[in-house]
């Protein structure tokens, strides 16, 4: 009897045990194979950029630095997947609204329509909330290159795609010292949640 | 044997009244359920699948008071866009919606036709028989 009773309570003990361990794969930390002298991984960086916000102010990584952030490209027009993704994001905005040094940044991949006016206008009906949220415009080609090279996204003017402009669904996660941590299927409600939960532990690295 | 019949008439007298002579839509059905492809497609993304709206980002388009007003113009919005702000059962819309290029004519009438008679609006057909959108008829 006793033996089938501690069997109970040793399988009780496993199952608990095993569902706390959840073993989840780390986070991604971008790196294209690099090493420095001493042989340690050189991890990707973003590079140096300067955007204009919904207040015309001037964006830098300086702004992002010491910040987790979330990027992706858009634009206000966009009869495509933005909307979707525009509407995911307004998501991560509300689950992290309280979550320290946590910050988004928005491209628009159509700056000669997306002026500062217009992306305010944009973010006011969105719900975006402009303390933790930019909109940003600028010069096309550094904007197309920051998506292709800066984020490893694709960006290109394509005059068969709605509104002109293809561009990816990737919505790209960011760390504090400025290295890729997540792409994501920003038209994808569960890889959203995926993000949403990387964020959380990313912020935990920090803790 | 007389009881049987006489309920058997009974019964049948009420299955033909209760046949309801279904009278023809006012407007072309295939027309309508084509446009319906296209609306779910290309337009539930920011106007909802029920044409509601999203937000104060896309006006609706079921129950639309600048629809009443603005029907004949809807075909050249979808083959043109609109810009500016408009004002939709008391609210104000201000976001840019580009013309929808990659549409063909015919597309743009059937989605034109689907929302002129989806949800609760009821415009009717699009124009007369034989009718046919041309984005060229519209003002640039």
């Amino acid at each position: 009897m006793k033996i089938i009773k501690y069997s109970i309570l040793a399988s009780l003990l496993l199952i608990i045990l095993f569902a706390c361990n959840k073993n989840e794969k780390p986070l991604l930390k971008y790196h294209m194979g690099e090493t420095d002298a001493n042989g340690d991984t050189l991890f990707y960086t973003i590079p140096e950029y300067s955007f204009i916000n919904q207040k015309g102010e001037t964006i830098t990584n300086t702004t992002y630095k010491g910040k987790i952030h979330v990027t992706n490209f858009f634009f206000t027009s966009c009869p495509g997947i933005c909307p979707i993704i525009m509407n995911q994001l307004t998501r991560v905005q509300e689950e992290h609204a309280n979550t320290p040094d946590f910050m988004m940044l928005s491209h628009s991949l159509d700056p000669k329509n997306d002026s500062p006016d217009v992306l305010l206008n944009y973010g006011e009906r969105l719900g975006v909330n402009f303390k933790m949220w930019n909109l940003v415009t600028g010069n096309p080609e550094d904007i197309h290159n920051m998506s292709r090279d800066g984020y490893k996204l694709a960006a290109a003017w394509d005059n068969k795609a709605p509104g002109g402009i293809n561009h990816t669904e990737r919505v790209t996660l960011v760390d504090k010292e400025g290295h890729i941590r997540g792409w994501y299927i920003g038209t994808d409600a569960d890889d959203m949640d995926r993000l949403i939960d990387d964020i959380e532990r990313l912020s935990k690295e920090y803790e | 044997m007389n009881n049987t019949l006489l309920h058997f008439a009974i019964l049948c007298l009420f299955l033909f009244s209760c046949t309801e002579k279904k009278s023809k839509p006012n407007y072309d059905l295939r027309s309508f359920f084509e446009g319906k492809e296209v609306y779910k497609y290309e337009c539930a993304v920011c106007h909802g699948k029920e044409g509601e709206g999203k937000g104060r980002l896309y006006p609706p388009l079921n129950a639309s008071d600048y629809l009443d007003q603005n029907i004949e113009l809807l075909p050249c919005i979808i083959a043109n866009g609109i810009e500016g702000k408009i004002i939709v059962n008391g609210k104000d819309y201000n976001v840019r919606m580009l013309g929808f290029e990659h549409l063909s004519d015919q597309e743009i009438h059937d989605v034109s036709n689907y929302v002129r008679n989806a949800w609760t609006n009821s415009f009717g057909e699009l124009s007369n028989n034989n009718y046919n959108f041309k984005r060229n008829s519209c003002k640039k």
